[in-house]
């Protein structure tokens, strides 16, 4: 089964180091979380893994070659969710699938029977038609999800794709990614809610500063730091202040004159 | 904080949200953009006003000659001032009241309603305010001053001139401003709002091309005003009830102003009948000025009552659930079977129409190509006799030349359209759904272009060719416009290498030098064409003939186009050259 591997990615802006040399492996049927805080260079891997950006250095490996060799090739394997869901917004939310369908040349009876399938079960029927730039955030957000599952891709990219999302569009959301793995899909999840990549994820890497602190089994971090949760694993590698103290200054700054 | 200084931050807010649109950049310098805008329209207005005051300076000139000439300057200024202030007011049309997106922002804050809309009020008042003053203020100092530049007037009289000149083309502005703010609101209390969202792009679209065309036969049409006066058809046009109001104020200040001692005796001579010539429109003035009092009255009656109306309630960020929008299946059907057969063709085709007739900067940028075309065909018609026309012999060639140069325009506009990305933000989809298949979603753009540009433009001018040739032979012309416009627009995307309204915009370097030379060439190709269809209309044959030449002239285009040795592959996010980055080519 092919596999993605990140070698030594590297970014910088302007000089600043936004990602510094990721090595990690994505293998099929597996739903690995990418977790760090914000500014720690996780949109940039991602955006890196897609194609959008190119690295500094290093590479992505899909199936024993650069992804670069044959972007268009590597990209009819991928999805992906951005965390920013840009889209156009004149377009009606069947009318952006519609386009994203038949870029991919997904026939038109499939095609079809896939929008419809997306908007019922998304709940968006009744909007399908309505100008994207009436949507709320979390219609838009069903819209990039459908759009990143489209063409049945092999990896899929998601970076934080709860964003907006109501209760139960979240709970399905990670019903759907487990029934992905289970299926022979790579994925990839960054997200700042631990609750749910201790419960998706089989395995995390965590990244601080651009750089990667762990990448293990949710279970064997657990053991290895002596802690009962994610979360005290993810607060003993990145975070260095005590949240409970800033939280208390910032209500003072906030009651301050009153 | 108080009240004060709350409406004075929104009034502030409100009016730099007037800059946010596609035309400027996230980051270009506001300011800077602001000084460059406001110093070309001084300039062009200074200009103006000078070279049409040029002939005041020149031979000297009795009172009753110079209050004569001067009505058409003086309806040039009016005119100018109404379209550009209504101008301005239609390319803010949805800024123009607190939007939804204003109403989710600000009416969660604990701010009063009415100090919300009393800001928004007072920005577009500083705007509208601000774009007469900016237009008339060069005007009003320069053609009073110019006008009797011979005559002994005191100084006080030619204040008097220049502060009358101000306060009639301000004022005309002003209303033209008020008058589609009132349209607006108008349509907004009458329809429902998802009408209204349907009806309210079609309405701007179609001001843009009335307005644009109105703007460019400002100057053919201000000529001999003395005469159209008393036309009866004039006495509708709102520039002519201003210009009444005009001539109330400051017509006897001009003709009776003290006479230059230079004056020939030619002039002398013909004093007395322009001055009769002059007092007796004298009445009609005073019908005009009392109608531009009524009209004006009534602009702001109804844009108040309207603006209340709507002002109850902020409109609703909800979304309106409704039936499923229905579909033309058929004609859908029908253009993926015939026209569009394949996935990335339909992608190019379907995405190209959506583009270009619901992205606003697209959306303008070929309204303003349709308001030349228009002005380019009223030009052309108003100076023939089209009485007795029986056939394709009796038209002259310049009417023909209607047909090509109005879709030639749209489709100059379209090529300039498709290389401006419908959202820059969002072409992050196409890098991902991109499977290097440039030719084929071009060619989707190209038939995107016959189909909802050219064909439509076609349809425009029909009526006018069926009632000089008959429906077979307009019908004909028809056939020999769109195998015309598919020339055309083999041309224009002959080395075209990117992905149409995705790719970043990178501006020509080379516009500038080749401008004229562009335009003056397709004015010419578009007479030659115009000459050539006469003839091909009078003989079946010929006609023939010529619609055979157009289909190889394309089919050649087309095979040499898919024989050139295709480039890299498409760079989405292109950077400009290093000088366009440092601006050296402004």
């Amino acid at each position: 089964m092919p596999e993605l591997r990140a070698r030594g990615l590297t970014k910088h802006f302007s000089g600043v180091i936004a990602v510094r040399n990721v090595d990690f492996t994505l293998r099929s049927g597996e739903i690995v979380g990418y977790l760090g805080p914000n500014g720690s260079g996780k949109t940039t891997t991602l955006r890196m893994v897609a194609g959008l950006v190119d690295p500094s250095s290093g590479r992505v490996e899909y199936d024993g070659r650069n992804v670069r060799d044959d972007l268009i090739a590597f990209r009819h394997q991928l999805g992906y969710v951005p965390e920013e869901p840009y889209l156009y917004p004149f377009l009606s939310g069947r009318e952006y699938l519609e386009l994203i369908g038949r870029l991919r040349e997904i026939p038109d009876r499939l095609l079809t029977m896939k929008i419809d399938g997306f908007l019922e079960l998304f709940g968006l029927t009744g909007a399908a038609d309505q100008a994207i730039a009436s949507y709320s955030k979390g219609m838009r957000q069903k819209i990039v999800i459908s759009a990143a599952l489209l063409h049945d891709p092999a990896v899929i990219l998601f970076d934080e794709p709860e964003s907006g999302l109501d209760v139960t569009t979240t709970l399905v959301l990670r019903h759907l990614i487990r029934l992905l793995a289970e299926r022979g899909k790579a994925v990839l999840y960054s997200s700042h809610i631990l609750e749910v990549v201790e419960r998706v994820c089989s395995r995390v890497i965590v990244l601080y500063k651009g750089g990667v602190v762990a990448d293990d089994s949710v279970e064997h971090l657990q053991a290895l730091m002596s802690r009962s949760s994610l979360e005290g694993v993810f607060s003993q590698l990145v975070i260095k202040e005590d949240p409970a103290r800033i939280a208390s200054d910032l209500a003072a700054v906030a009651a301050l004159g009153s | 904080m108080r009240a004060t200084s709350i409406h004075a931050t929104l009034t502030r807010h409100f009016l730099r949200r007037f800059l946010e649109n596609d035309l400027i950049s996230p980051e270009a310098d506001r300011s800077q953009l602001l000084a460059v805008v406001g110093a070309a329209l001084f300039s062009v207005t200074l200009l103006i006003s000078l070279f049409m005051s040029f002939a005041y300076i020149g031979l000297p000139r009795t009172p009753s000659q110079l209050a004569l000439s001067a009505l058409n300057d003086r309806y040039f200024y009016i005119s100018l001032s109404m379209v550009v202030s209504a101008l301005l007011a239609v390319a803010q049309w949805d800024s123009l009241v607190v939007d939804v997106r204003d109403a989710a922002i600000l009416e969660p804050l604990p701010v009063r309603p009415m100090t919300i809309r009393r800001a928004k009020l007072a920005a577009v008042a500083i705007l509208g305010g601000a774009a007469a003053l900016i237009v008339n203020l060069m005007p009003a100092l320069v053609f009073p001053w110019l006008l009797v530049y011979h005559t002994r007037l005191s100084v006080t009289a030619m204040l008097a001139l220049m502060a009358i000149h101000a306060i009639v083309t301000i004022a005309a502005g002003a209303i033209a401003y008020v008058t589609i703010i009132a349209l607006r609101e108008t349509l907004a209390a009458v329809l429902r709002p998802r009408t209204l969202a349907a009806v309210s792009p079609l309405v701007q679209g179609s001001l843009i091309v009335a307005l644009g065309s109105a703007l460019l036969l400002i100057p053919p049409s201000s000529d001999r005003i003395a005469q159209r006066v008393l036309s009866d058809a004039h006495v509708w046009s709102p520039p002519m009830w201003f210009l009444g109001a005009y001539e109330v104020m400051a017509g006897d200040i001009v003709r009776h102003a003290p006479r230059s001692p230079a004056l020939g005796p030619r002039a002398l001579a013909a004093e007395p009948s322009a001055g009769q010539a002059y007092d007796r429109r004298k009445p009609q003035f005073d019908a005009l000025a009392r109608r531009a009092a009524t009209a004006s009255w009534l602009v702001i009656l109804v844009a108040a009552a309207a603006y209340s109306w709507n002002a109850r309630r902020f409109p609703s960020a909800g979304l309106v659930q409704s039936r499923r929008r229905a579909r033309w299946h058929a004609g859908r059907r029908l253009v993926q079977m015939l026209i569009a057969r394949g996935q990335t063709i339909r992608a190019g085709f379907f995405f190209t129409l959506a583009a270009v007739w619901r992205s606003n900067l697209h959306r303008l940028t070929l309204a303003c190509a349709g308001a030349a075309g228009v002005a380019a065909a009223v030009v052309t018609l108003s100076g023939l006799d089209l009485e007795g026309v029986s056939g394709a012999r009796d038209v002259p060639t310049g009417v023909f030349a209607i047909q090509p140069m109005f879709y030639g325009a749209l489709l100059v506009a379209f090529r300039h359209g498709i290389r401006v990305p419908a959202e820059l933000r969002a072409n992050w989809a196409f890098q991902l759904a991109w499977r290097d298949r440039g030719r084929p979603f071009l060619a989707g753009v190209r038939r995107a272009a016959l189909a909802g540009i050219v064909i439509p433009a076609l349809l425009v001018v029909l009526p006018l060719f069926a009632y000089l040739l008959g429906l077979p032979l307009a019908l004909a012309h028809a056939a020999l416009g769109l195998a015309g416009a598919a020339v055309v627009l083999e041309v224009l995307l002959f080395s075209y290498e990117k992905v149409p309204f995705t790719c970043t915009y990178v501006p020509s370097e080379n516009l500038k030098a080749f401008g004229i030379p562009y335009v003056v060439a397709f004015l010419t190709g578009a007479s030659i064409f115009a000459g050539m269809e006469r003839a091909a209309l009078q003989d079946p044959l010929a006609w023939l003939r010529l619609v055979g030449l157009l289909v190889l002239i394309t089919g050649g285009l087309r095979v040499a186009s898919l024989r050139r040795t295709s480039g890299p592959p498409v760079d989405f996010d292109e950077a400009p050259t290093t000088t366009q980055r440092l601006g050296l080519h402004t």
